[in-house]
């Protein structure tokens, strides 16, 4: 009887140990570390989309593959935030010198009754000539919200025209498989964003 | 009685807002394209008596709207205010990340160096404003 309980006891301490040595290579701490946000651990895959890019050109989960991509979700109604956090972008792609080759930042509007995609990359490349500016139908917008984390939510204003938008406010991460590689949450330091961004690059090169 | 009607005719169409102090006054620039700005601005009550703004507009905008923008759990949010109230002696920040003017259909694109004057409504009273454009700093 002792004997028998013994071999349950080896049994599930077996079991614990293995647990914890499996729970060690899958939740093994990522080995980019970064100031300004959150690698997930694991990226995780992207369902398919399709959005209308500036360009004229379909933007789709083939256009994020081949290279790192920096998503910045919100809109051109937005008369604070959203130009500010696109002006420090360009600083960011500035103080990435060469490397910036290797990033793509993509301006993805959620609002897409008032920001046209022409209108938008017009709006955009005020900012950069090599930031890319998207947005889509409202349904692929919420497939790739479900897919990326990132919310938003038309909001009343004072006349029909005048309506708020509220967007997540993180950078989001896309690495060259074309998967969710992490988040960079404000508030937004330039040089921060600079060396998380070129140890991501260097890391995947 | 010539200069009289002159200086009738110059004078502004409003008595000041009493007390109320607007410095700092500047507009982010924005992409020629963009169809709305931010106005911000420190406003300063030296009066003794609790000051309303119920509207802002101007001459080079379709319409002004005050808007509050708050950071809720990631998100990003912005509400439009109605009015602001300044107390006796107290004083509202317009500023970056937190109240702002809402400048919509600016009537011709603004760059960095351009004014533009603007009214901040106080019952009967309004006080103008010069805002300048100036380059943002990320």
């Amino acid at each position: 009887m002792s004997n028998r309980l013994l071999s349950w006891g080896l049994l599930a301490g077996f079991a614990v140990l293995i647990g914890i040595v499996a729970g060690l290579v899958v939740l093994r701490p990522a080995s980019v570390q970064i100031q300004s946000g959150t690698l997930l651990q694991q990226a995780r895959p992207i369902a398919d989309f399709s959005l209308n890019g500036s360009d004229g050109k379909p933007f789709t989960k083939a256009d994020l593959a081949g290279h790192w991509s920096v998503i910045y979700v919100g809109y051109t109604h937005c008369p604070d935030v959203c130009p500010t956090t696109l002006a420090q972008l360009k600083a960011v792609e500035k103080g990435l010198g060469e490397d910036a080759g290797k990033i793509r930042f993509v301006f993805l509007s959620i609002d897409p009754e008032r920001d046209t995609p022409g209108a938008l990359g017009q709006y955009t490349h005020y900012f950069s000539p090599d930031f890319l500016a998207v947005t889509g139908p409202n349904a692929q917008l919420d497939i790739l919200g479900a897919n990326l984390g990132f919310v938003y939510a038309k909001v009343p204003g004072a006349t029909p025209q005048s309506y708020l938008m509220d967007h997540s406010s993180a950078l989001i991460l896309i690495n060259p498989k074309a998967g969710l590689a992490g988040y960079l949450t404000p508030p937004f330091k330039t040089e921060a964003l600079v060396s998380d961004l070129k140890q991501l690059v260097e890391k995947s090169s | 009685m010539a200069l009289l009607l002159a200086g009738a005719a110059a004078a502004p169409a409003y008595a000041d807002c009493k007390g109320l102090k607007i410095d700092n006054a500047w507009i982010p620039e924005a992409p020629p394209v963009a169809s709305v700005l931010a106005g911000f601005a420190s406003l300063v009550n030296d009066g003794d008596q609790p000051l309303h703004i119920d509207a802002v507009d101007g001459a080079d905008f379709g319409s002004v709207e005050l808007h509050q923008m708050s950071m809720e759990g990631g998100m990003m949010q912005m509400r439009p205010l109605q009015g602001l109230d300044l107390p006796a002696h107290g004083s509202v920040a317009l500023a970056e990340g937190g109240k702002h003017l809402m400048l919509m259909n600016p009537k011709h694109p603004f760059k960095a160096g351009d004014a533009s004057l603007l009214l901040f409504h106080c019952g009967k009273q309004a006080t103008a404003a010069r805002f300048t454009v100036k380059a943002a700093q990320p």
